[in-house]
């Protein structure tokens, strides 16, 4: 099981240039899909802390590192960022932009890593914490130091996150890059 | 295909590390002394006005930069805001030491204090 799942991740990467264009364009719409639907869950949820979501695009985020590397994930990420700022603001772009490169960092030193002894959750949980990071430190800079009080709500949530992405992210990924393989 | 989700040791030991993290960060305020609450509100980094909620009589609100807070006996709250996404307005009511709201795109920050501890604005 683990050596056919390796292998099959693996196999994205010598996809024809139109098909990897194709998958690309899979990807950056079920990014933004997931980014989307949980702007519009995690507001309405109540008795959450302003502005806890689960990070469900990490998701295509973690897909696109494991399957494309570096280049791969950085490329949904600024997907990603561009589709905040369009949609939700100068601000909200930024945020997403500084976090989510700094999720890039920490995501492409520990995807290869990713085997044995460590899934996607601890990966999971790591981008997650590291893109709250970004976006805290994005905040501070942005309204002053006091916004470090909101740091351990952050924190806990990002940790919820990040086990549930990693979670869904280890069941689905054999499945979808069959899916994706098979276009 | 017993363990479906996957979850190995590394995640186990991640995972540990930053709920160990979060307790310790969730600790201290909780023993905190809570006597008197004091609202801090921030404003662009700079501090903006400190509101003793604790002697408060009636409640009132105050604008600072486009957001409306309202102040009431032991509480403080966003009532509205000029911004997008409301986040502000989302966090609630604000009573406890170290409870923290912001309204990031208009620069206020809003943080209770309970007097002894004092947090230096950095501006960064």
């Amino acid at each position: 099981m683990k050596t056919e799942k390796k292998l099959s991740t693996q196999s994205l990467r010598d996809l024809t240039k139109t098909k990897k264009v194709c998958v690309f364009g899979l990807l950056g719409a079920l990014c933004l899909v997931l980014s989307l639907l949980e702007n519009l869950i995690f507001p309405a949820v109540p008795f959450l802390p302003a502005g806890a979501k689960a990070g469900l695009s990490n998701i295509v985020t973690m897909f696109a590192a494991n399957a494309f590397g570096f280049t791969g994930a950085l490329y949904i990420t600024l997907l990603k960022a561009l589709f905040a700022f369009v949609t939700r603001g100068a601000v909200a772009g930024l945020m997403s932009f500084c976090g989510g490169i700094l999720s890039v960092l920490a995501l492409s030193l520990t995807i290869k890593k990713q085997g044995k002894n460590l899934s996607f959750i601890g990966i999971g949980v790591l981008c997650a914490v590291c893109f709250n990071l970004g976006q805290l430190l994005c905040a501070c800079a942005l309204s002053g130091a006091a916004m470090l009080g909101y740091g351990k709500y952050l924190l806990l949530f990002a940790v919820i996150g990040g086990t549930l992405t990693g979670a869904v992210l280890n069941a689905v990924l054999p499945r979808l890059t069959e899916q994706l393989r098979n276009l | 295909m017993k363990n479906t989700i996957g979850l190995k040791k590394g995640d186990a030991l991640i995972i540990l590390l930053f709920a160990v993290l979060c307790v310790l960060l969730f600790l201290p305020p909780l023993f905190a002394y809570s006597g008197n609450v004091t609202a801090v509100i921030w404003c662009g980094g700079e501090k903006f006005r400190e509101i003793d909620l604790s002697s408060v009589e009636e409640s009132y609100e105050i604008e600072v930069n486009g957001c409306v807070l309202s102040v009431e006996k032991g509480k403080i709250a966003f009532v509205s805001s000029t911004c997008r996404d409301k986040l502000c307005k989302k966090s609630g009511h604000l009573s406890k030491n170290g409870d923290t709201a912001a309204c990031v795109p208009n620069k206020v920050v809003v943080r209770i204090e309970n007097g002894k501890e004092t947090f230096d604005a950095v501006a960064s």
